[in-house]
């Protein structure tokens, strides 16, 4: 059984921003809101939507299994960690990979795809 | 449980299988088949593909939790949506993200991993 939520369309193209399935919760295409922000605003508010996926699914970022940012260039990679590390916790921080590509809007400087685990509590 | 794989390739270039499974979880990552096919027969091909491979390992495209699209031009996008949108349930989405990428192959252009949960298939 896979809970799919948050189905606005991304450019047209249908998906699901969150699939729930047993222990896992796949978040993928996590977008900043602001994309006339700059890269530490876009990371942020980026971070804030996963943060809002998170607690909506019942999780923390200590769940998250892996994360992926997708940056539109490397030149991002320090003012992304910046943001990043403000949010995460320094004794449990996620896996985390970070590679550049460009993605669907040339405003859009970076994109998040994550996934948590957590078992489920017998109901 | 072993890991299933399926999708055996040995053509021209890297021997590899294109989808593998382990428990709940299964994979399927490719290019097109036939890299003569034009943007829009490449993307319908390697849908196709994950469609065949996704059910010889016991789940199937309405299981698919996360799909991450690599362009080799970005500009391609917009032909994309509407054949992503005719394969994919639209009230039952997957995740999606999508990224430009360099192919290995100038006549190469996507390349597609889905993720999707399964029933195991007894060995």
């Amino acid at each position: 059984m896979i809970t799919r939520s948050h189905t606005e369309t991304m450019d047209g193209a249908y998906r699901a921003l969150l699939c729930k399935s047993g222990n896992w919760v796949h978040m993928t295409g996590i977008q900043p809101r602001n994309l006339d922000g700059d890269i530490k605003e876009q990371a942020q508010d980026a971070i804030n939507k996963l943060d809002e996926l998170l607690r909506e699914a019942g999780l923390t970022q200590a769940d998250l299994f892996t994360v992926t940012i997708w940056l539109k260039d490397m030149r991002y990679f320090s003012g992304l960690n910046s943001v990043w590390n403000q949010w995460v916790d320094p004794a449990n921080p996620p896996a985390r990979t970070c590679v550049s590509g460009e993605l669907y809007r040339p405003d859009l400087l970076l994109e998040i795809v994550a996934v948590a685990y957590k078992p489920e509590v017998a109901a | 449980m072993s890991i299933q794989k399926t999708g055996r390739i040995d053509s021209w270039g890297p021997k590899i299988f294109l989808g593998s499974a382990a428990g709940d979880i299964a994979s399927v990552c490719l290019t097109a088949p036939d890299k003569a096919a034009d943007f829009a027969g490449q993307s319908r091909d390697i849908l196709g593909v994950i469609d065949d491979l996704l059910d010889q390992m016991g789940s199937g495209r309405d299981q698919i939790v996360q799909v991450q699209v690599w362009l080799a031009d970005m500009g391609d996008w917009p032909a994309f949506v509407p054949i992503w949108n005719d394969w994919v349930d639209p009230d039952a989405p997957p995740g999606l993200s999508v990224v430009r990428m360099d192919a290995s192959r100038r006549d190469s252009l996507l390349e597609i991993r889905a993720w999707a949960m399964r029933t195991p298939v007894p060995a």
